[in-house]
């Protein structure tokens, strides 16, 4: 026994210190890998390991130099010399199939792969491991038959199938990629958000939206009452901007979830933020007829007339053209859109009446003030919905003082003017409005005083405006200051130029066209104003042919005129837009770029005469 | 012999008499980069245009037909008409010995083909937005038509942010997990394997040898921002491997600053490769901002352009066509060329005065030629990855742009005699 003690004692005191000495010179090493010394690291690597070929960390340490050097050769040598030891070592199999990898053996590696995946045929987890080390040296077809197998041998119809989805996406097989995705959502309902997150990793590209939505059709096809597939589909389709299509399934959802209105109301909502209007308003008008009793019915009827207003204006083919002219925007009772905006006007008033001393009830009036004053031109019927604005919703903020605002508008066409003068005047003191609407009626306030010829006044009003160089309103006081102070000392002129925009303002024309006749037929600097003024109450009254005659008129009689570049421009928008003869509006808009190069409307031409021609730019 | 005296004087007297376009190139000029376009846009119609190098800031000269002065206004160029007196005193002027001018007549449309990666990249390219801008048409390539042979059909070769070292621009440190990176990743290698080449890196570097061979059996090569120092980087390590783990699945070769081959470069010789694969910077060609600290400002960051002699370097002269020749700096992710670096038979065409800092330069190999401008986008001095591409509209008269412009012209010129 003593003997035996004795043995191991000595053996100690052998051992031990070389096991220091092999310690220290190991940590020599990993300094020198970590200063990227990698030649002088494996070679004291290569010496501990020869004398200890048992520590994995030297196994481990060596391994890695050999990567880094690119000795693959030698680090499959000792891969394999370790493998004698433990031949069923999932983990230094799977080292050996990189190392093979990497030195381009790729046969090599798929057969150490595919050996492990052979001796553990019914372990999961091998199929992981093994398609993590194909991932890691980017071997993704491969990874992807790897999981095939496990998912075969499982019998289990998803397994693997987030990993099979992301791999499949990478390789950018988007139909099989959603197709797993699929699987999964089958599986389980709950995981739509995550499974929407991945797929939306590839429905920016029109390929893999087209994909996604092909293979999620077909789903259902198979399955048209199931909920998530719809609702995948759903989501596919305001991907991809197709609204119409959203709104179909968001009602077939609606019905199999029993939801009452709710999802075509979420949905509703959603294409209203997207802009989408028209779709928006055929689902509010959706929850109005099929569910009347709908818990936010207010907000559905608004919505809905809300919706159709918009769809209506951008649709609206009359439109303000340029900077310069605008053309009759209003509407005639023989006119088709007419009707629609009736139609509108009644809604919105229902939604008053019905939910009255709502938020609301105060929008849905101003709406339709602001649709009788400026579709219509229906003065009072717009101060009825702004009268009772100002009588019941005092307290409704912004829309409040917007309605009075209006108002003075409307004021000013009746020539109400001391009732105007007060509205603006409280507006411009009233500490609850915005600086845009303060601003907006010290503008009003300063017109209105251009109007009635009291021009100093004006022009002290505008120059209280312009301290506010942010302001919206800044562009148009500047314009109205120039044209009073250029004109001071034409005062009778001015006065009748000043009365005749009064009476435009008030669609009184001919009374307009008569005064501004009078103008034109003088010497005064307005004379070409006069008569460019007349050519733009004509265009507003939809008379374009006699309009065009005045603009043609100026041109020939005063071509040096400042106004000639304008003329020109607005005669070439009326044939664009207002009479379509395109030819004609090339000419005129080549016409300007000839004559006027520098104009401010060069830059706009160009791009019409482009537009004109079909150039893709 | 009468009649044809008659007929000569005739000739003169037409000549004289007939009108011409004179779009100058100066400080009068409204759109620098649409005038590019519309000398193109003539050369298609079958018309001839003169290049009046330094002249007006390189103005272009033309017959005055109708149809060019339209689409001049049209486009916003600015022309004047002048008359076969005044063009031929304007020649005259330039063909005087003591004014460093001279005429190159453009007789054809080049083709130009631009090295576009077929995928969406989250940075704008500011040669395709020049040639967008000029509206100058443009074939798009990539990797497998260099590799056919296809740019052998083309005058040009633009090329912009490109990585021809395999590292995907060493966006990794920032960008290794946004999907615009991963999918690009796998893009690269997937076409690399279809091509038969086992990783990125080996495709770049046949790539980047074919683009080498089209240059020297004659074709132009113009490069900016990485484009440059990574296709030289490319062309040297053809015999190693300069990219980490994870940019091609395997460590680099430790030995791949010794086993560089400096004499397959273009334009480079004795640089070193940066070893860190997090760091933005493939070489020490580029002098980074970061080597710059305190230095670099972008008030007082400009670079000169160099003037040649119209006359006997037509070639470097049309390159350098500017109505500025001292050019706002702009930074990229290959900024400048460090002068010591660059080989001495390549032409320096503009630096940063009193640095090392080269910023444009040219060469010749073979029958062709390589011209080289670093930086990302002439208007943006530090553009980012996912900022808005530059709208040049805003930019109509950049000089740093019409740099990009200068190298798509000269294919069209008709071969003059050596005048020495």
């Amino acid at each position: 026994m003593k003997k035996i003690i004795f043995t191991i004692l000595f053996a100690s005191v052998l051992v031990f210190p070389q096991q220091r000495n092999l310690e220290n010179k190991f940590r020599i090493a990993q300094n020198y890998e970590a200063i990227g010394d990698w030649e002088s690291a494996v070679k004291i690597y290569e010496e501990i390991y020869a004398a200890d070929s048992t520590n994995f960390l030297y196994f481990d340490a060596l391994l890695r130099g050999y990567d880094q050097l690119k000795k693959y050769d030698a680090a499959i040598r000792i891969i394999k010399s370790r493998l004698q030891k433990q031949p069923n070592d999932i983990n230094l199999l799977s080292k050996l199939g990189k190392m093979f990898a990497r030195s381009g053996e790729i046969k090599e590696a798929e057969n150490v792969w595919q050996s492990i995946i052979d001796a553990n045929l019914n372990n999961l987890s091998v199929y992981s491991i093994v398609a993590n080390a194909m991932i890691e040296s980017r071997f993704f077809e491969n990874a992807l038959r790897v999981y095939q197998q496990g998912r075969k041998i499982s019998k289990v119809e998803s397994a693997f199938a987030a990993e099979m989805g992301y791999l499949h996406s990478l390789l950018m097989n988007y139909i099989d990629a959603t197709r797993e995705y699929l699987i999964l959502l089958k599986q389980s309902a709950e995981q739509l958000n995550f499974i929407q997150s991945r797929i939306s990793m590839y429905t920016s590209k029109s390929e893999g939206l087209k994909s996604a939505i092909f293979v999620t059709e077909s789903a259902l096809q198979k399955e048209p009452k199931n909920i998530s597939l719809n609702r995948l589909i759903a989501w596919l389709y305001m991907e991809g901007k197709d609204y119409e299509k959203a709104f179909s399934i968001y009602k077939i959802i609606d019905e199999l979830t029993k939801a009452g209105g709710k999802e075509i109301f979420t949905f509703a909502e959603k294409a209203k933020r997207e802009r989408a209007y028209s779709t928006a308003s055929k689902a509010f008008q959706e929850i109005i007829i099929n569910y009347p009793k709908f818990q936010n019915i207010s907000a559905v009827k608004f919505g809905f007339a809300e919706t159709l207003e918009n769809s209506l204006e951008e649709a609206d083919s009359i439109r303000i053209i340029g900077d310069v002219v605008t053309l009759n925007q209003n509407v005639s009772r023989n006119d088709s859109v007419y009707k629609i905006y009736n139609d509108i006007v009644t809604l919105y008033k229902q939604v008053a009446e019905e939910f009255p001393n709502t938020d609301y009830a105060s929008r849905a009036l101003y709406r339709v003030a602001n649709v009788y004053f400026r579709k219509f031109f229906d003065i009072e019927g717009s101060l009825k919905a702004v009268n009772e604005i100002e009588n019941k919703y005092r307290f409704s903020g912004n829309i409040y003082v917007d309605a009075i605002l209006l108002k003075s508008k409307l004021l000013i066409v009746k020539d109400e003017i001391a009732e105007a003068i007060s509205k603006l005047e409280w507006i411009a003191k009233f500490q609850g409005a915005t600086v845009e609407q303060k601003d907006m009626a010290k503008y009003i306030l300063a017109e209105l005083n251009y109007f009635l010829g009291n021009f100093q006044v004006a022009l002290a009003g505008l120059q209280e405006i312009l301290k506010n160089q942010s302001s919206d309103i800044v562009n148009d006081a500047i314009a109205l200051q120039v044209l009073i102070q250029d004109n001071l000392e034409d005062e009778k002129n001015l006065i009748l130029y000043s009365k005749s925009q009064f009476l435009k303002r008030q669609h009184k024309y001919e009374k307009a066209i008569e005064l501004l006749r009078e103008i034109s037929k003088t010497k005064s600097e307005l004379a070409t104003y006069s008569i460019s003024e007349i050519g733009d109450i004509l265009t507003l009254s939809g008379d374009y042919k006699n309009a065009l005659a005045e603009y043609e008129y100026l041109l020939t009689n005063f071509p040096d005129d400042l106004l000639a570049d304008k003329t020109i421009f607005k005669i070439a928008e009326i044939y664009n837009y207002a009479l379509k003869d395109f030819k004609k509006a090339e000419e005129y808009y080549k016409k300007l770029l000839e004559e006027y190069p520098s104009s401010i409307y060069v830059n706009i031409a160009r791009q019409k005469i482009r537009e004109i021609r079909g150039d893709v730019l | 012999m009468k009649r044809a005296l008659c007929t000569l004087i005739f000739l003169f007297i037409q000549s004289l008499n007939a009108q011409k376009i004179l779009i100058p190139m100066d400080l009068k000029q409204t759109d620098h980069l649409k005038a590019y376009g519309i000398a193109y846009w003539t050369l298609t119609k079958g018309i001839e245009v003169d290049w009046l190098l330094n002249y007006r800031g390189g103005s272009f000269m033309m017959d005055g037909h109708n149809i060019i002065a339209s689409e001049c206004r049209i486009r916003g160029v600015y022309f004047e008409e002048i008359s076969g007196a005044s063009a031929a005193k304007i020649y005259a002027e330039i063909q005087e010995d003591d004014n460093n001018m001279d005429v190159v007549r453009l007789e054809k449309a080049p083709k130009i083909a631009v090295y576009v990666p077929p995928n969406f990249l989250p940075w704008d390219d500011a040669v395709v937005l020049a040639m967008e801008y000029a509206e100058i048409p443009y074939d798009k390539v990539w990797d497998e038509e260099v590799l056919q042979g296809k740019l052998y059909e083309y005058d040009w070769l633009h090329l912009h942010h490109e990585d021809f070292t395999g590292q995907y621009g060493k966006f990794y440190a920032s960008f290794a997990t946004a999907p615009w990176y991963i999918e690009q990743q796998v893009l690269y290698e997937k076409k690399a394997r279809e091509l038969g080449y086992r990783k990125v890196s080996e495709l770049k570097k046949a790539v980047a040898r074919a683009i080498k061979d089209y240059i020297a059996s004659g074709g132009f090569m113009f490069a900016m921002c990485s484009a440059t120092d990574s296709y030289d980087i490319a062309l040297a390590a053809e015999n190693t491997d300069i990219c980490d783990v994870m940019y091609d699945g395997d460590p680099p070769d430790p030995d791949f600053q010794k086993k560089l081959d400096y004499s397959k470069c273009l334009a480079f010789e004795n640089f070193t490769i940066e070893r860190n694969p997090l760091r933005y910077e493939y070489s020490d060609i580029d002098i980074p901002p970061s080597d710059m600290a305190g230095m670099v400002n972008q008030e007082t960051d400009y670079f000169t352009l160099f003037e040649f002699s119209a006359k006997y370097d037509p070639v470097p002269t049309m390159l350098t066509q500017n109505h500025a020749n001292i050019i706002k700096g702009f930074m990229g992710q290959t900024t400048n060329f460090k002068k010591s670096l660059i080989k001495k038979n390549v032409v320096i065409l503009a630096e940063k005065e009193g640095t090392e800092e080269v910023r444009y330069l040219h060469g010749n190999y073979g029958r062709g030629t390589f011209t080289w401008y670093g930086g990302h986008d002439p208007e943006d001095y530090q553009h980012a990855v996912g900022d808005p591409p530059t709208d040049l509209r805003l930019y109509k008269n950049s000089p740093g742009y019409r740099l990009i412009l200068n190298n798509i012209l000269f294919p069209a010129a008709k071969k003059k005699q050596q005048k020495t």
